[in-house]
């Protein structure tokens, strides 16, 4: 068994590594770079637009190449997120939170670097999960069954609450409406309409990337108008503040180890598990931390290790992909897409018929982490030189290519008029002390949560026992009503304390 | 040329540098940007770029379709095809989005014609009139849609599933996730009288590991996913819902032969606004006829469980009206309730 | 007299209440089912609820426990940049991506007090240029650069 995984990596690598593959490797990672930069264009939106360049490439070049556009698209939105506080997608809101913070206390280039660095090490332990345990970690996702993804939601749902470094109640009433929010649309049991008015737009429910660029990203740009001066943030240019300090390094890496075990874990599951991967590592470290105060102020473990996270999950949710035939979201349906444009039927076939594919596709993973870390740590210094671009003429560009990544994924009016109303919604919000990311989430999971949930009460004709008969939902739930004991019991113990001292 | 332009950047001397390179730079720009030629209005068709509408969002398997065929569109045409996506609604949104465009051929519809029939009926409020607002150019392929179930199980046939139904009562359960799969399952149950309850899934993939659990008893899916499932083994088809038999899988049997009359055949089209002039739309069926006619296409359109099907525009519009009427007919038999 | 102690509290459960009262209002014609098989309107109907006694909760800290003060607001940029984006939304499909870029800019220079017209036009053509030929030329977006489409 070492024995044949040796040989299969050994195979891929010799086929990824040719002096062409390991060009395309760089230009994906590259082009995917410098669009995944712009804020407002997120993963999918580059993905999008740079697939029709991967056609015209012999099927393993092209999924090299799209690798690298891949990892690149997801750097650069992490850029993006530290240095605007514009996430690009769902993971990238995490980052947003302390990566931010740091850049603007100066230390952007540590944020960057740390990511980067995190990344890198958590896409190696992905593709080693890939290549040495792939098939049996794609045999745990089938178990899972509707009760099971309730329950995970309903863990993920409680980890929100935590992320908030607010009042808890108000973090509490965010997720409510962003679960209510989720729901508009048609719905899945019943084929009938929520919350549409009438509006043929809203149909398949409020899309997600208005819903964040605008409650995040235009909200940003707004708050960055209203101060008396627009924002500076210090920049230094020497070269050992571009970088990692000693004490970077070891206050994050216990975090990129626990992100990369979260996200390796957490991205195998199909719907919302990657989205749940940084989330999950964020409100893991904020719990582990000695003093959580820090986080939202600019936390290194806040961006250590959800980063890391989010990319062992981008690794591991090609399992499905590439062991069964299933993407597990939508990023992975585009690079489905594109094996099926290439003649590659996605799936076991693949393995055993096209070794030479499948085990250069894993080495090209390999290889696209390693160019995004050769690639980005010199063009550290460049991003953080852009920061120092007049804010005057950074935030119409930013404003710009926001409104072009929503309208070029739908092109439809309805999604920037949805983008200004969610824009207008998280600005009061912010004004009454509510923070967005807990309805994000809610978001995303809510209707994920009610489907998984009405669809188990008809598999089980009624019997809510099945929630707790079924091993892996027991056991998740058991994990929610142990978090909740934790958010609740400090607040009884500060209190009791507050009583205590009148 | 030069000298009034060294002028103007005389004057703007007092301007700091970063605005005067600007300054130089878009001017350069605007210049070069206006001898682009604007939506010239040419004489013959094609002579702009070309645009193919899909109604999914890009990566789905109705974008690899849409792309296939921009991609064996650009040398044909020596034109630049681009595939927009207007995805939501079920399709309505991209459907309005042809209806409304000029007829001038630049913007081809590319869908399941058999679903633009299909929402007519499925919404109370269609937001256009799809007999009278869109026109079938040519027609692209025909597909069914197929009774899966786990390959672990023992039933070979529709009459081994029916009987073993039959037994379980209310307690069979079957998977859909799609307007033609409902109504499959409906007429199913209708002819053979079983009552097994319906589990509603966003996708096929979605109800796959309760399928293989032993939850879902049967499932009624689209070709792509159910084909794919039994390349893997993991699933086995047991019958289409085409009247007749596909040359994809020619060994399938369909649900008509297995005692289940029907006939629930989706067909793919190219489509064009109504009121294109018929030079326009005897192109466009020209070449899309031209790219489904080659071994090529076959096999692609064969992995997406489906076969190549050539029409003319006026066999194709026939077809279209039928589709409509029918889906009246299917949407009453399942009991839909019209959304809106 | 109830007195106001935290305003940005009052605030947040005047928000969760209302959207708490919409979302029964607007619930109201879906089915609600039983526990045991849940129409659509159950979640909603549940959730609406749970918001709007979030909302009474956070209110009654409102006006009971002391809170920071709402930050004033000033009107102008988002003004300015909600019109900016609801420009380019509705104009982008007829005048093309290269106007609306320009008009895009020049609105969103106007939320800063301190705006000059002629920096932000050059501004507006450069992005316009920019992001025409990077999108619509470089990578064949669907956005249409041009008027007359």
């Amino acid at each position: 068994m070492e024995f044949d995984l040796f040989h299969n990596l050994a195979t891929g690598f010799g086929a990824a590594l040719s002096l062409k593959n390991v060009g395309f490797a760089l230009i994906g990672c590259l082009l995917g770079t410098l669009i995944g930069v712009l804020p407002g264009i997120g993963p999918i939106p580059t993905i999008a637009m740079l697939l029709p360049i991967t056609f015209g490439l012999e099927p393993l070049s092209s999924l090299i190449m799209l690798a690298g556009i891949y990892y690149g698209a997801q750097y650069g939105g992490s850029t993006t997120s530290i240095l605007v506080n514009i996430p690009g997608e769902a993971g990238s809101i995490v980052t947003c939170l302390d990566g931010h913070q740091m850049a603007r206390q100066g230390r952007a280039g540590a944020a960057l670097g740390v990511a980067a660095l995190g990344s890198f090490f958590a896409g190696c332990v992905g593709t080693i999960f890939i290549a040495a345990f792939g098939p049996p970690l794609a045999a745990i996702a089938q178990e899972f069954n509707s009760p099971d993804y309730f329950s995970l939601m309903v863990l993920g749902l409680v980890t929100a609450v935590i992320l908030a470094h607010g009042s808890v109640i108000k973090a509490v009433g965010m997720v409510l409406v962003g679960l209510l929010f989720g729901l508009v649309g048609t719905d899945v049991n019943s084929g009938l309409t929520r919350y549409t008015f009438g509006v043929s737009d809203l149909w398949d429910g409020i899309d997600f990337l208005p819903l964040v660029i605008g409650m995040f990203g235009i909200v940003e740009v707004i708050r960055n108008l209203e101060q008396a001066t627009l924002p500076r943030p210090q920049f230094s240019a020497k070269i050992k503040d571009l970088w990692p300090s000693m004490k970077d390094f070891r206050d994050s890496w216990r975090a990129v180890l626990r992100g990369t075990g979260l996200g390796s874990i957490l991205g195998i599951l199909p719907g919302g598990g990657a989205v749940l991967a940084a989330f999950a590592s964020y409100t893991l470290e904020k719990k582990l931390a000695k003093d959580p105060s820090r986080f939202g102020r600019g936390a290194i473990e806040g961006v250590a290790g959800p980063e890391s996270a989010n990319n062992a999950a981008a690794q591991t949710s090609f399992i499905p992909l590439l062991t069964l035939g299933l993407p597990s979201n939508a990023i992975m349906a585009l690079m489905m897409g594109a094996m099926i444009i290439q003649g590659i039927q996605p799936g076991s076939a693949v393995m055993t018929k096209r070794p030479d594919l499948f085990w250069g596709m894993v080495a090209s993973m390999w290889i696209g982490n390693l160019m995004l870390l050769v690639i980005n740590l010199p063009l550290i210094g460049l991003w953080v030189r852009l920061l120092s671009v007049p804010y005057r003429l950074l935030y119409p560009a930013i404003l710009l290519f926001c409104v072009i990544g929503i309208y070029s994924t739908n092109t439809n009016t309805a999604q920037l008029v949805l983008c200004a109303v969610f824009a207008v919604f998280g600005y009061v919000m912010l004004r009454f002390g509510c923070e967005p990311a807990p309805l994000v989430l809610g978001f995303i999971l809510g209707p994920l949560m009610e489907e998984n949930l009405r669809r188990s009460l008809v598999i089980s004709r009624g019997d809510p026992m099945v929630f707790f008969e079924r091993p892996i939902s027991a056991v998740l739930l058991a994990a929610t009503v142990a978090l909740i004991a934790l958010i609740v019991l400090p607040q009884f113990r500060k209190t009791r304390e507050e009583a205590f001292q009148e | 040329m030069s000298a009034p332009l060294g002028n103007y950047l005389q004057r703007r001397k007092h301007m700091k540098p970063a605005s005067k390179w600007l300054w130089c730079c878009t001017s350069v720009a605007i210049a070069a940007a206006l001898m682009v030629p604007a939506g010239a209005r040419a004489q013959s068709y094609p002579s702009q770029d070309i645009r193919l509408i899909c109604a999914f969002p890009p990566g789905s398997g109705a974008d690899v379709l849409v792309r296939y065929f921009a991609e064996k569109l650009r040398p044909i045409t020596n034109r630049t095809v681009i595939v927009e996506n207007k995805a939501g609604a079920g399709g309505n949104i991209a459907t309005e989005y042809v209806a409304r465009a000029k007829p001038d051929g630049y913007t081809i519809y590319v869908h399941a014609a058999t679903a633009v029939a299909a929402n007519q009926h499925l919404f109370k409020k269609p937001p256009v009139d799809a007999a009278k607002a869109i026109q079938i150019a040519a027609s692209i392929n025909r597909q069914p849609f197929m009774l899966v179930v786990d390959a672990k199980s023992p039933y070979r046939t529709v009459a081994d599933l029916t009987a073993a139904m039959k037994q379980k009562g209310d307690k069979a359960t079957y998977a859909t996730a799609a307007p033609t799969g409902v109504i499959m399952g409906e007429i199913y149950k209708n002819v053979t009288g079983i009552t097994a309850v319906e589990v509603s899934y966003k996708t096929a993939p979605d109800s796959l590991n309760e399928m293989l659990g032993g939850k879902i008893d049967y499932g009624m899916h689209d070709p792509v996913f159910s084909l794919a499932q039994q390349r893997e083994g993991r699933l086995r088809v047991l019958a289409v819902s085409t009247a007749m038999r596909l040359q994809a899988n020619p060994d399938t049997p369909t649900m008509t032969e297995s005692g289940v009359p029907m006939d629930l055949t989706g067909w793919w089209a190219a489509m064009l606004p109504a009121g294109t002039p018929k030079p326009v739309i005897d192109k466009v069926n020209q070449w899309f006829s031209e790219i489904v006619r080659t071994d090529e296409t076959r096999t692609f359109l064969n992995s997406f469980g489906g076969d190549p099907f050539v029409n003319s525009p006026e066999a194709g519009q026939e077809l279209f009206l039928k589709a409509i009427k029918d889906w009246g007919d299917f949407v009453r038999i399942a009991k839909i309730v019209p959304q809106g | 007299m109830l007195r106001v102690k935290s305003p940005q509290d009052l605030g947040a459960g005047l928000v969760f209440v209302l959207i708490g009262l919409a979302g029964l209002y607007f619930g109201s014609d879906l089915a609600f089912g039983t526990a045991a098989r849940m129409g659509p309107g159950y979640f909603p109907i549940l959730l609406s609820a749970m918001i709007a006694a979030v909302g009474l909760i956070v209110g009654l800290r409102g006006v009971t426990i002391d809170g920071p003060p709402i930050e004033p607001v000033q009107l102008r940029p988002i003004v300015f940049i909600i019109a900016a984006i609801l420009i380019f939304g509705f104009l982008i499909e007829s005048i093309g991506l290269a106007l609306t870029a320009i008009l895009l800019t020049v609105f969103a220079g106007y939320a800063r007090r301190d705006v000059k017209l002629s920096e932000t036009i050059v501004l507006g053509v450069a992005l316009a240029a920019f992001t025409v030929v990077v999108f619509v030329y470089v990578l064949g977006q669907p956005l249409p650069a041009w008027w007359g489409r």
